[in-house]
């Protein structure tokens, strides 16, 4: 069996290495942020992103389909809002119905609609037919 | 994800310091399954030679999420964004430096008057405070902004004096370049005549650009 004593010291050296690492890393990501900001302010990379346009939409496509504003609108419109509607408690679950009962509740209405709209072509049609009959039997 | 540094490419090994360079140039495609060997290789003894050539070519860790992965190309994974690289990127940076060039020319008044006095228009809302006071933009407004834009700033800057007119000049074309590339880009179909035009205008944008140069913010 392993000495305690010095596993411990072990897992204490590892800690440091993971904290000099990290530490390391931190000095790079900096060195390089001021490597950058040292250049002229068109040097972002943003403006490099925009070189690989035109060779994006010969392989893939239209650039619209990826754009991430259709995201996040359904964020807002489909999980914000819904989330507004519910009374916070599990919410997750009340998101996810929300949906459910607004599909069924706009096919409900298309259904009285389309109910409606037959009945009032059945009205007409048995106007019409009133009508013609009676004016057939007006003549005699 | 893709194990490379915060700010660099991850389709190309563009060095750090050319960001935004001539678009012409074309740097060599990031090779993933390079990285990975190269890391593999790597002994834990001696780290120096390889950290500086990953440090050259901006990535950080050479084995990535997707190493493993057959048929994912990570360079691939990466796609173009309109709203964060045209509309919140290119746009908003660009309003600021025009903001600047505003201001040092004197031309802000003009400029905020004239953007009052556009009418309405179906899918497009008159702007109710004038430029620098609204705060937060969103996808929507600075789409529209690609609309007023040129011709506004065309409008504001119509009586320029004799030195002022070559700034104006190239300030307009190098407005109209980012106007253009991004009209070009929210196109729903492409031929290879309207990726021409899009290189084109890229290329323009980025030969006019030194206009702005004094306007760093």
């Amino acid at each position: 069996m392993a000495d305690p004593c010095a596993q411990e010291t072990c897992h204490i050296s590892a800690a440091k290495c993971r904290g000099q690492a990290d530490q390391n890393r931190v000095q790079r990501v900096n060195q390089r942020a001021d490597l950058i900001r040292q250049e002229n302010h068109f040097n972002s990379i943003k403006m490099h992103y925009l070189t690989h346009f035109a060779s994006h939409v010969q392989r893939f496509g239209s650039i619209l389909m990826y754009s991430a504003e259709m995201g996040e609108l359904a964020h807002e419109e489909k999980i914000k809002e819904c989330y507004g509607k519910s009374n916070k408690n599990e919410a997750a679950r009340q998101i996810l119905s929300q949906y459910g009962r607004q599909h069924a509740l706009a096919m409900r209405l298309q259904t009285i609609e389309a109910l409606s709209k037959a009945e009032n072509a059945a009205l007409i049609a048995k106007g019409g037919m009133e009508a013609l009959a009676s004016s057939q039997r007006a003549p005699r | 994800m893709h194990g490379i540094d915060s700010k660099s490419c991850p389709k190309c090994e563009v060095p750090c310091k050319e960001l935004g360079e001539n678009p012409q140039k074309i740097y060599e495609a990031c090779d993933y399954i390079l990285y990975r060997e190269k890391a593999l290789e790597q002994e834990p003894g001696q780290a120096g030679g390889l950290a500086e050539y990953f440090q050259q070519v901006g990535v950080k860790i050479g084995r990535n999420v997707f190493t493993g992965l057959h048929r994912v190309n990570p360079a691939d994974l990466h796609k173009p964004d309109l709203l964060h690289n045209i509309y919140h990127g290119l746009f908003k940076h660009m309003m600021e430096w025009v903001e600047g060039f505003l201001k040092k020319h004197k031309g802000q008044q003009a400029f905020d008057d004239t953007r009052k006095d556009i009418p309405h228009y179906p899918r497009f809302s008159v702007p109710k405070k004038a430029y620098r006071e609204v705060t937060q933009w969103q996808g929507k407004e600075m789409c529209n902004l690609g609309r007023w834009i040129s011709a506004v700033l065309a409008s504001g800057l119509r009586n320029p004096e004799s030195s002022q007119q070559q700034d104006f000049n190239s300030l307009l074309k190098c407005v109209s370049a980012a106007v253009d590339f991004s009209l070009m880009a929210q196109l729903r179909s492409h031929t290879p005549d309207t990726l021409v035009y899009i290189e084109s205008y890229l290329q323009t944008f980025h030969r006019r650009k030194n206009i702005f140069l004094e306007f760093r913010t």
